[in-house]
């Protein structure tokens, strides 16, 4: 390929890149920083976006998945029951069962109706209105769909979780009076159950308690029909769309799933009479777009999750744009305060280099953390929000470092010979020094950019770990929460074992920080030739 | 000028620096009253405790009278202050930090807060003590061997080791190590802490706590021994190619003489203010390390304040802070004229 680069730029970059390439460390760091930037860009579209901390999606304390080879235990997410009744098929999979009663028809049937997606399953209700009741009564029914499914495996799932989309409405002359709330005709409410075939509820109650010690209070009615799962309990039904979703006890779900134990879920409606006066000609139809139950496992993801079940790699995703964007803005800042100070300071000098090395001096000669964390606290005090905060914070200490690099450049360049004919010439002291001194000022820039960006994402990180930080998911505060288990013995993810929680974002600091390193100590090599040889 | 009138100008300099830095820390905790107009008296819980007290049902007279006492002392003027009554509350603080009273602490009005610092020292200065010590001693140590191999493959290794070693973050290595020590491995107890309440002799107690610190130690070392490595390196390297060396060697001396004798005399005089400063830096170095390790220290003292908004402990934490730095440095310019004689005090 011969052709010839006709831009000089591009020519100058591109022998630049020829030197840089020798340097084996300068590549790897170059490397390492390109492919954070990239993760950083594309990978809220290989995980999630906007990962938050305290909410997850799967799993609490998951292991990252590759750690499953080691398991022989391993199952993946087991999605027990996933139905979302798009066709009668279906529905007919649950089985109906209703207590037999005068007043009450009830039916199974499937209907188009739905919540995310066409097809729900319904359960049709209606009164026999002519039958009166009797006075002091409230006739009422019962009517409940049951579906079976098998544990396979040896160990019980890390999380079992359920999750219903529901409503109801009626079908008749004056729906507006079912649903009135206080002065209905009638009340309505479901629950869902979980339970072992063949054992009944008190059974099961005992079976429970002997093996996890916990006592459970079954049924709220007359009949039992097993456990409730979680929190779905006395769940009113209204016309809009509801989900609800819930999570079972670990030490209960530890006893329930064992090997090929069969387990079934029961959903049961109660439909009961209370205003005898006001009972509708018509049919109630409680309407189940969607049931899903998992039994998570333990392993989950690239890096795991931590103890809400956030998916860790999303976080370090999120973290790592955080990271970088914190780390050039304050070098950034840094370096345009300490451009514009090392460049009046080292060429007016006099009065005003005294007073600005004198001011250097003093704020260097203080300890940077503790300033910080006084300086933190004080700006929470005036309402100022986390994220302007650590950048002023850090800008603050930060300009000193390139500040007294220039200024001394600027010192050695001064009095050099083609400065002094650019003045005998005329030239303004702008025009000197912009286009003179600036100029042979730029490497060092570039440098302390390598340096400053690093520092600044470390000091970020410790500021963050404190708990000083801002609100977001940067790498810090991602160790923040995992340490605060570890050391209270608490909630964290250390405590438990989960080393990938820890192990993770730390890493990738490290990695960050190493990668800067070579890359700036390559280029300083490259733009100081006596620090070459010796 | 003479050493002694260098001695008596530096004190100067650091004593007006002194009184600048208390002056700073003055307006720093009160910015949000003077400029926001925030109520001093919110800003430092003394609504909190009128309310506390009031609610005890102490007597109003005695509750206004222990809160004039406490405005003194801490140097806040009341809401709508005029500007003499701030001068005049300086003018008082200026005095108070001078002759270090400072007070008491905002959340048990009873103790001094000088009394928190003193009770929490040792710890702090034992713990970087140890590290510091260990940290220079291995750094030199490493760093001698180092320069005299300058550009060789020993050299190289080391460098690239020590620096991704330096790259690293201090906490992560040490959460890192109380999990792995502490919940795998289960040597050592996972939430820190210092046992006072097991052990009663004293022997006992302090090889418990010497356990304890163990791992803090060796993680600070571990992280920061780099530093004092590059320092005595690039010291020690730049002394070597001197010419009197070379004439020390062209005599005939023995390597060891020529290193440790002429070699070492020069070098170690940066690395001599960098002790200097490395003592003052200790009740400063320790936040987090103490954080990790539950360890009762000055430094997580200051987090402790700053979180729980407890304004006469970080006002007096900051001071004390700044103070031992501003010593340190008058010191290590001091002790650097003593050692060199080529310095010129000007």
């Amino acid at each position: 390929m011969s052709t010839r680069i006709k831009n000089k730029t591009l020519q100058s970059m591109l022998a630049f890149w020829n030197e840089y390439k020798r340097y084996k460390g300068g590549v790897f760091g170059v490397a390492i920083i390109l492919f954070i930037l990239f993760l950083s860009l594309f990978g809220p579209y290989i995980s999630e976006p906007n990962p938050t901390l305290f909410k997850g999606t799967h799993a609490p304390l998951a292991a990252p998945v590759w750690m499953g080879i080691f398991d022989p235990n391993y199952f993946p997410d087991q999605y027990l029951i996933d139905d979302t009744f798009q066709s009668q098929e279906e529905v007919n999979e649950w089985v109906l069962s209703v207590t037999s009663s005068e007043y009450f028809n009830a039916s199974l049937t499937h209907i188009d109706d739905g919540y995310d997606d066409p097809g729900s399953l319904c359960i049709q209700i209606s009164d026999n209105v002519s039958k009166e009741a009797p006075p002091g009564e409230s006739p009422r029914v019962t009517v409940s769909v049951k579906k079976s499914f098998t544990w396979k495996y040896g160990r019980p799932p890390n999380l079992f979780r359920a999750r219903v989309d529901f409503s109801g409405d009626f079908l008749g002359d004056n729906p507006d009076i079912v649903f009135a709330g206080v002065n209905a005709p009638y009340t309505f409410r479901w629950a869902l159950y979980i339970g072992i075939e063949g054992m009944s509820a008190s059974e099961l109650v005992d079976y429970v308690a002997i093996r996890s010690g916990v006592q459970l209070i079954y049924g709220i009615d007359y009949d039992s029909h097993g456990i409730f799962v979680g929190s779905i309990r006395m769940k009113d039904i209204t016309t809009t769309w509801k989900r609800t979703e819930t999570s079972m006890q670990r030490e209960i779900t530890n006893v329930l799933f064992e090997k090929d134990a069969k387990l079934y879920i029961k959903l049961v409606l109660t439909y009961q009479i209370v205003n005898p006066d006001l009972r509708q000609q018509g049919t109630f139809r409680f309407k189940v777009d969607s049931i899903l139950n998992i039994g998570y496992s333990y392993y989950y993801g690239l890096m795991g999750t931590n103890e809400y079940g956030a998916d860790l790699f999303a976080l370090i995703v999120d973290g790592a744009k955080i990271s970088l964007f914190v780390g050039f803005v304050t070098a950034l800042l840094n370096i345009s305060v300490g451009v514009f100070v090392g460049l009046v300071a080292g060429y007016y000098g006099g009065k005003i280099d005294e007073i600005l090395m004198r001011i250097v001096d003093f704020i260097m000669s203080i300890p940077g953390l503790p300033i910080l964390i006084v300086l933190v606290f004080i700006l929470d005090q005036m309402n100022v929000s986390r994220v302007y905060s650590i950048i002023i914070v850090l800008t603050v200490f930060g300009w000193i470092g390139p500040t007294r690099i220039i200024r001394s450049q600027v010192l050695s360049i001064k009095n050099t010979l083609f400065i002094e004919a650019a003045r005998a010439s005329g030239a303004t002291n702008l025009y000197i020094l912009v286009r003179h001194i600036l100029p042979n000022v730029l490497p060092l820039v570039f440098i302390y950019v390598m340096t400053g960006v690093t520092s600044a994402i470390l000091s970020e990180a410790s500021l963050s770990f404190l708990g000083l930080g801002p609100d977001w998911n940067s790498w810090g505060k991602i160790l923040q929460m995992a340490s605060i288990g570890t050391v209270t013995g608490g909630s964290g993810g250390g405590g438990f074992g989960a080393w990938w929680y820890i192990f993770f974002p730390g890493f990738l600091l490290s990695l960050l920080g190493i990668a800067f390193m070579f890359v700036s100590t390559t280029l300083d090599t490259i733009f100081n030739p006596k620090r070459k040889g010796r | 000028m003479g050493l002694g009138k260098y001695i008596i100008k530096r004190s100067i300099t650091g004593f007006i620096t002194l009184l600048l830095v208390i002056a700073v820390n003055f307006f720093l905790f009160r910015i949000p009253a003077i400029l926001f107009g925030v109520d001093p008296a919110l800003m430092y819980g003394i609504q909190r405790l009128q309310n506390q007290w009031s609610q005890q049902g102490r007597p109003q007279e005695e509750i206004l009278r222990e809160i004039e006492r406490l405005r003194k002392q801490w140097g806040i003027p009341g809401p709508n202050a005029t500007f003499n009554e701030w001068m005049e509350a300086f003018y008082n603080y200026m005095g108070n930090m001078l002759t270090f009273n400072f007070g008491e602490s905002l959340f048990t009005p009873v103790r001094p807060v000088l009394e928190l610092l003193v009770t929490r020292l040792p710890y702090t200065i034992l713990l970087l003590g140890l590290s510091t010590a260990f940290s220079i001693i291995v750094g030199i140590r490493l760093g001698i061997i180092s320069a005299k191999n300058y550009g060789k493959k020993l050299d190289q290794t080391m460098m690239v080791f020590t620096l991704a070693i330096y790259a690293v973050p201090t906490f992560w290595i040490q959460v890192m190590c109380l999990v792995i020590f502490g919940r795998f491995l289960k040597v050592y107890p996972i939430s820190g802490g210092i046992s006072t309440y097991i052990y009663r002799d004293p022997l006992f107690r302090l090889m418990d706590l010497l356990y304890l610190f163990t791992l803090p130690v060796f993680t600070l070392v571990f992280a920061s021994y780099g530093g004092w490595m590059f320092l005595m390196r690039n010291s020690l390297s730049d002394v070597l190619t001197e010419d009197y060396i070379l004439t020390a060697r062209a005599k005939g001396l023995d390597e060891r003489v020529v290193l440790y004798k002429h070699a070492m005399r020069n070098a170690m005089l940066p690395v001599v203010t960098s002790i200097i400063l490395a003592i003052a830096g200790i009740w400063t170095g320790a936040i987090i390390t103490e954080t990790v390790f539950n360890i009762p220290g000055v430094g997580s003292l200051l987090l402790v304040s700053v979180m729980n908004q407890n304004y006469p402990l970080a006002e007096m934490l900051f001071y004390f802070i700044a103070m031992s730095t501003i010593v340190a440095n008058i010191v290590a310019d001091i002790s650097y004229a003593l050692l060199d004689p080529r310095v010129k005090y000007d």
